[in-house]
């Protein structure tokens, strides 16, 4: 499984629902949809990963880059 | 490095609806020992607005993130980031630290003020803040436009 953000075209923003049932039928376990920025994240199997590529609307489909803070003693930050 | 997809939409979408979004540059650079580091994301996204570290003297930060030569991965602006007093748990309360994750709060408190000010958002408040930046005598690769200014 991988978590993934998918980035949802221009053109298919105002139509956020369907792209995200497309999705689901797809192989995605959606976490959240975040309609504002027309973005969808959840996890999926690696194997799915170009199915959701090919959904109709979505523009980009990318692996969650992940944040490591330093540790609070650390002088820069 | 590549912008990420998702953070350059998320940018622009943003933009859109009139919200600024101000992140660090980042700590990947040791200019004492020649190394010059490089953005990271989400600031390498043309569409965030990228914070470098200024000291008291007004030179960069040794740690602070040079601009890459690919799009989006530049530093737009500088702000303090050196040994500035901050806020820190009990029963410490105060300490003093560094990083471009303490110069990019003072340029997003100065967007506030701007934005205050001037009743500006989005694109047309990031061209204020570099229009209204002190600027340095130091390449815009290290500090961008400049050290940034609240309204006077």
């Amino acid at each position: 499984m991988t978590h993934v953000s998918v980035t949802v075209g221009d053109g298919h923003r105002d139509s956020l629902d369907g792209v995200v049932e497309s999705l689901r039928a797809s192989g995605l376990e959606v976490e959240q949809v975040l309609g504002t920025l027309g973005i969808v994240t959840g996890s999926a199997p690696d194997d799915t990963l170009d199915a959701l590529r090919g959904v109709e609307g979505v523009a980009s489909v990318d692996a969650q880059l992940t944040h490591q803070l330093p540790p609070p003693d650390a002088p820069v930050q | 490095m590549q912008a990420h997809p998702p953070y350059s939409a998320a940018g622009a979408r943003a933009l859109e609806k009139g919200s600024l979004i101000i992140a660090a540059a980042g700590n990947n650079a040791d200019r004492r020992s020649g190394k010059p580091g490089f953005v990271g994301a989400p600031a390498n996204s043309p569409e965030i607005m990228a914070v470098g570290a200024l000291d008291q003297q007004l030179e960069m930060a040794f740690f602070s993130a040079r601009s890459l030569p690919a799009r989006g991965g530049q530093v737009d602006i500088a702000g303090p980031g050196f040994q500035v007093l901050s806020s820190w748990p009990m029963p410490t309360r105060y300490r003093s630290i560094s990083g471009t994750s303490m110069a990019t709060p003072h340029v997003a408190g100065i967007a506030a003020l701007w934005a205050e000010e001037t009743g500006r958002r989005g694109l047309e408040l990031w061209a204020t803040l570099c229009q209204e930046s002190e600027r340095l005598m130091m390449p815009s690769v290290d500090a961008g436009c400049g050290l940034c200014l609240a309204p006077q």
